[in-house]
């Protein structure tokens, strides 16, 4: 096999560097929630308020980097080209869902299928994880600069942002 | 195949070595991989696509471009090429070539529904390269004698047609909030159907016995190999990319068939015909060398503008016959081009128009050989040998376009046109010029769920 030293090389360095990908939500992080016998999605924006894919303006502060947002979604090739498949066909702001758009709570919904896939079974109270509240998880995984955190830069931007449309806050048990 | 190369020189040299006083040594020239057009968008910015491969085209030109791609792809293209090579030989010219039509590729491209970052897989085969090649050169060579004391019309053809394609299976994902990688792994296959006839004729009347002369050579050829392309992309901003990729040696092998044959005209009207299959080697293998580019494009508002550099030092070829290796390494040379494209993106509709250019020198050195010079297959090249200089370096011009309906059809569309010119450094004892054309149609369809 004459190619086997350049696919070597190249796993290794793949290897080496790294992946910043993350295709399953972290597993202590709660998606669901048991709120009077009946069990729901936690709202990605409970924890998800500033991230890339809700508002996102903190993406551009932790990054140096606006992610999707550096996009002119009027562009008419902005969802051919950027809009991720498993994104609702209308985008932030929406109520979208990471099983491509269905409405929240749906049947299809892969978020609600990867928490059953854990373990857990619909009806059953959803483990206490991160709460929302708590120190928010930016999309890379580090403490993003959130109102909480001090960051001025998202202060500035939170008090002068309106709440989001999609944003609920269910109560809790 | 270069055991045609091996067979013309042993056969031809026996047949005619002492008839002619020599030729353009155009039978030494293998078709190198190229930039090929099965992605109308990236050919219609003039190949310039290792910083902004976003769809299907990542699979040949980087994989790492694989990365971002959101949505589920289902793509497909189809070519058209006119190609004509016109040769001045003993100041006659002649002209052939051929139009054909051609499957570009078909690739499918599934990216995983990522919290973070971007893991995409593509499979999709490519046709990779084109060996449609339709040659011709005649003319009256005065300082030789084949009939009777006099001289005689030669015409050499060369035809050859068949296709390598490549099999690919590819993955991207983000190392990084803003870098890429990616590789590829291809598997070669494809046939190729090579004739090659040399032909004297006594156009003077001159010989009281023959008519002509003929010597045809054939090659039935089925390929196989394979081949492996990995790449980074780098966006520094929302609006600048930087790419790369090594491309691993393309390894090629040839299960071939060949036949030989001579056929001899009389003037009384018979002839005469011998055949001789040529089990004389084992199967040939030939090894591409690596390759490497760069690429970087910037987005502003409404426009896309992107430049390649890509290095190949064709010298390192190798070429095997059974224990045998064939030297053309004084037949390449080191080869460095350059593309460069942009791309308009239409405020008042979903289109985009496109134009590019791309300098992209031909690897291989044609000289003037002569017939009674050396077996150059063992010893290299024959000092007696003249150079055929590029007079005009191979270079692409190409425009395109793109319409999106209903946010999930793309259909792109690329023209293409390059021109090579070659004219020997000695035209009294090489008097042989050439032009190479080539005009190309590219039609992509790509659908993303």
């Amino acid at each position: 096999m004459r190619l086997a030293p350049f696919v070597f090389i190249a796993s290794l360095l793949a290897l080496l560097a790294g992946c910043y990908t993350v295709l399953n939500h972290p597993a202590e992080v709660a998606l669901t929630q048991n709120v009077e016998g009946e069990t729901s999605e936690v709202p990605c924006s409970d924890c998800h308020y500033e991230s890339e894919w809700f508002g996102a303006y903190d993406h551009q502060l932790i990054y140096g980097w606006p992610g999707l947002l550096g996009y002119d979604r009027s562009d008419w090739w902005f969802d051919y080209y950027r809009r991720p498949w498993w994104q609702g066909p209308y985008g932030y702001g929406d109520d979208w869902h990471f099983s491509g758009g269905g409405p929240e709570g749906s049947e299809d919904s892969s978020w609600k299928k990867r928490a059953l896939r854990r373990g857990e079974t619909e009806g059953e109270p959803a483990p206490t994880g991160v709460h929302p509240g708590g120190a928010a998880q930016g999309a890379s995984g580090a403490t993003p600069a959130s109102p909480s955190s001090g960051s001025s830069g998202g202060e500035e931007k939170k008090a002068s942002e309106p709440e989001p449309a999609h944003r609920k806050k269910t109560p809790r048990r | 195949m270069k055991h045609l190369i091996v067979g013309l020189v042993l056969l031809f040299g026996t047949a005619v070595a002492a008839c002619a006083s020599g030729h353009p040594y155009t039978e030494l020239e293998i078709p190198v991989p190229e930039l090929t057009g099965t992605h109308a968008r990236a050919l219609g910015m003039g190949g310039a696509h290792i910083a902004v491969a976003e769809d299907a085209s990542a699979l040949t030109w980087n994989p790492a471009g694989l990365a971002n791609i959101r949505r589920i792809e289902i793509s497909a293209s189809l070519g058209r090429g006119d190609r004509s090579v016109e040769t001045v030989w003993h100041g006659t010219s002649a002209d052939w070539g051929e139009v054909g039509n051609q499957l570009g590729g078909l690739h499918f491209l599934y990216p995983f529904p990522a919290y973070r970052g971007s893991l995409v897989l593509g499979i999709g085969v490519d046709r990779l390269q084109d060996y449609a090649l339709h040659y011709k050169r005649s003319g009256v060579d005065p300082d030789v004698s084949f009939f009777g004391g006099g001289p005689g019309l030669l015409t050499d053809t060369h035809e050859r047609d068949g296709k390598l394609s490549g099999y690919s299976a590819a993955i991207a994902w983000d190392a990084g909030p803003r870098l890429s990688f990616g590789g590829t792994l291809t598997y070669l296959r494809g046939s190729m159907y090579d004739e090659q006839t040399f032909f004297t004729e006594d156009v003077y009347a001159q010989d009281a016995s023959y008519v002509s002369f003929e010597d045809y050579y054939l090659l039935d050829a089925k390929i196989s190999g394979f081949t492996a392309t990995a790449g980074f992309l780098y966006k520094a901003s929302p609006r600048v990319r930087f790419g790369g990729v090594l491309g691993a040696p393309r390894y090629l092998s040839f299960d071939r068939y060949e036949l030989y044959r001579t056929r001899d005209r009389f003037e009384n009207g018979t002839e005469e015909i011998t055949y001789e299959e040529i089990p004389i080697y084992d199967d040939e293998e030939i090894t591409f060398p690596y390759w490497i580019g760069f690429g970087v494009s910037v987005a502003a508002p409404g426009a896309i503008v992107a430049a390649d550099i890509r290095h190949t030092d064709w010298r390192e070829i190798k070429d095997e016959i059974g224990s045998r290796r064939v030297l053309l390494r004084p037949y390449y040379r080191d080869g460095t081009s350059f593309s460069i494209g942009a791309e308009g993106i239409l405020p008042f509709a979903p289109l985009r128009v496109r134009a590019g250019y791309r300098y992209d020198p031909a690897p291989f050195n044609l000289t003037y050989i002569p017939f009674d010079g050396e077996d150059v297959i063992d010893v290299g090249r024959d000092p007696a040998e003249i150079d055929i200089a590029i007079d005009r370096e191979r270079q692409f011009l190409s425009f395109g376009a793109g319409y999106l309906f209903d946010r999930v059809l793309a259909i792109d569309v690329a023209y293409q046109m390059g021109r090579l010119e070659r004219v020997s450094k000695d035209p009294s004892r090489a008097p042989y010029r050439e032009e190479r054309s080539s005009d190309e149609l590219i039609l992509s369809v790509g659908y993303r769920f």
